[in-house]
């Protein structure tokens, strides 16, 4: 009687180099499985690269993603906060304090949010996210984001 | 005794045919189409029936999540007739008031709970499960699923970026070629559909249930290998920045929205009638709310157009003062962006709703049941094959002796 090990084995040998490779990317599919399961993020929407600020007592989350010729940086204001807030303005300054690019935060009922894009060739020492008040134009408080525009660039596809 | 190498002479075998002057012989062309199945079938075998077992199991992960998580079963009965926008995605507020809302899906099925799908303050992905009839919150689950086990083992090995997508995607090359070269192997193939398996041996009831499930699956393996080949065109042309979107009436807004106020009194069951009203037999399957400034409010669902993802039949509306912005129409995409909008459909088997996917999941299952008899077969033929060799041998040395 010839066990099904031994009959399998013509096949495993036939499989040659090429099993080692596939063996690999399978150990690396299922390995990921439980950090991914555990981590739980998705690549959709604001979750890539995310960091968080508290400006003016309220949380904004922004992420960076390079583009070509652009980088540009995604920030939210939190929707609770964004309930009766005048849209601020948002803007990045550099070490100078002069802001390099700006846009008002617009609202929809899913709180405030803003783009902004700035040239890929900054530089970014020093640089700021600043949030400025629409009623009075002034500095309601400003982040140091230098750690997030010197990250690498973020690669991760939405899906 | 049928040669059983495998290593590099199969191909170059292959070659020197392919440039031959002499035309070559019937058997020997055989030869060669069976040792291209089996190159094929053998070499990346592990990591095809990995990708064939993924992909089957991903067909109904929709319907394995619903087994496993009591909190998506809804009784159909309690379904209603239309879909409450404005309480789902208030319901959501209400419970999650510092999550920022991505988007609102329709119960797959009238047995599915309804899902709001937002991010966090710190960013992560989570859903909530809305009972569609009750607005009862039946349970909040973070982004991880079965759903996403499955689809994000099959589509890119997880291997988050485009290289995961290539790498799998390329397998549908080698799928085409197996399905090609079977074609040739299995002489008549079209007499093969009610030939009953011999049940011989192990190795003759696999070769023949292997065969039969080929002829079977013929138009399967074609759409699985044609679609994913497309999606490897699709991914190799993100990588390089090409793209086949945006459709012509996605293109943004000429005018950004106006208003700075942060809420708004938009009512999405308005917005969803109005985008019914617009088109044909209209079916909305989600809601889309905007992201960032600017951005609409987007209504994706079935329509007119059959084979088309939900995104190529589409309205949105602009978010702050409720005004349409554009409208997509699947039976008005062009050529390319027909074929890439049926892609998924075709791929996933969803364009015939539950049944279909029934169906896709079913020859998911003999088209991994062929990997794996495939090779059974190649190694119970060759153990068969090399154990007469020893008898053989061992015949020829006792004759031998007995002579002597």
């Amino acid at each position: 009687m010839i066990s099904k090990q031994k009959t399998l084995r013509p096949a495993w040998r036939g499989m040659e180099f090429w099993k080692w490779p596939a063996i690999l990317l399978l150990l690396f599919c299922i390995g990921i499985i439980y950090p991914y399961a555990q981590g739980a993020g998705g690549s959709n929407g604001m979750s890539a690269k995310l960091h968080s600020a508290e400006l003016h007592e309220c949380p904004v989350n922004y992420e960076l993603r390079h583009g070509e010729g652009a980088a540009t940086v995604l920030g939210r204001v939190a929707p609770r906060c964004a309930v009766g807030l005048s849209p601020p303005t948002l803007a990045i300054i550099d070490a100078h304090g002069e802001p390099i690019a700006e846009t008002v935060m617009r609202g929809d009922p899913n709180g405030l949010r803003a783009r902004i894009e700035i040239p890929n060739d900054f530089d970014a020492k020093h640089m700021q996210l600043a949030i400025f008040s629409a009623d009075t134009n002034g500095l309601i408080d400003q982040v140091d984001i230098t750690d997030a525009l010197t990250a690498k660039p973020d690669t991760q596809q939405e899906d | 005794m049928q040669s059983h190498k495998t290593d590099g002479s199969n191909l170059r075998t292959i070659i020197i045919f392919g440039f031959n002057n002499d035309a070559p012989r019937h058997d020997e062309m055989k030869r060669v189409w069976l040792n291209l199945h089996r190159w094929v079938g053998l070499k990346l075998f592990i990591l095809l029936s990995f990708v064939l077992i993924t992909g089957t199991l991903a067909t109904i992960s929709h319907e394995i999540d619903w087994l496993i998580d009591p909190a998506r079963r809804v009784s159909p009965a309690a379904a209603p007739a239309k879909q409450d926008w404005d309480g789902l995605v208030e319901a959501a507020r209400e419970a999650r008031p510092d999550w920022s809302i991505h988007w609102v899906a329709a119960p797959l099925d009238p047995w599915h709970s309804a899902e709001v799908v937002g991010a966090t303050p710190e960013g992560t992905l989570k859903r909530l499960l809305i009972h569609p009839g009750t607005l009862e919150i039946r349970g909040e689950r973070g982004w991880f699923n079965a759903q996403r086990l499955f689809r994000d083992s099959h589509r890119r090995l997880m291997i988050f970026n485009v290289w995961g997508i290539i790498l799998v995607s390329s397998l549908s090359i080698l799928l085409m070629l197996s399905l090609i070269s079977g074609l040739f192997v299995y002489k008549k193939f079209w007499r093969g559909f009610f030939k009953k398996p011999r049940m011989r041996d192990a190795r003759t009831f696999w070769g023949d249930m292997h065969r039969l499930g080929g002829v079977w699956s013929l138009w399967f393996i074609a759409v699985i290998a044609l679609t994913g080949f497309w999606y490897l065109i699709e991914a190799l042309g993100n990588a390089t920045g090409q793209r086949v979107g945006p459709f012509p009436e996605q293109a943004p807004p000429a005018a950004y929205m106006q208003s700075e106020t942060a809420q708004t009194s938009i009512s999405y069951l308005e917005l969803a009638a109005r985008a019914e009203a617009t088109l044909e037999n209209y079916r909305i399957t989600a809601l889309h709310m905007p992201k960032f400034a600017g951005d609409p409010v987007e209504f994706y669902g079935h329509s007119k157009a059959i084979l088309v993802r939900e995104r190529a039949n589409q309205v949105t509306f602009d978010s702050a003062s409720g005004e349409m912005t554009s409208v997509t129409k699947g039976e008005t995409l062009s050529a390319m962006q027909r074929v890439s909008e049926m892609a998924d459909p075709l791929h996933f088997g969803t364009f015939g709703g539950f049944w279909t996917k029934i169906l896709y999941f079913l020859f998911g299952v003999i088209l991994s049941a062929m990997s794996l008899s495939g090779v059974y077969v190649f190694s119970a033929r060759i153990r068969n094959a090399d154990a007469k060799a020893v008898l053989k041998a061992e015949r020829k040395q006792f004759t031998q002796k007995a002579t002597a």
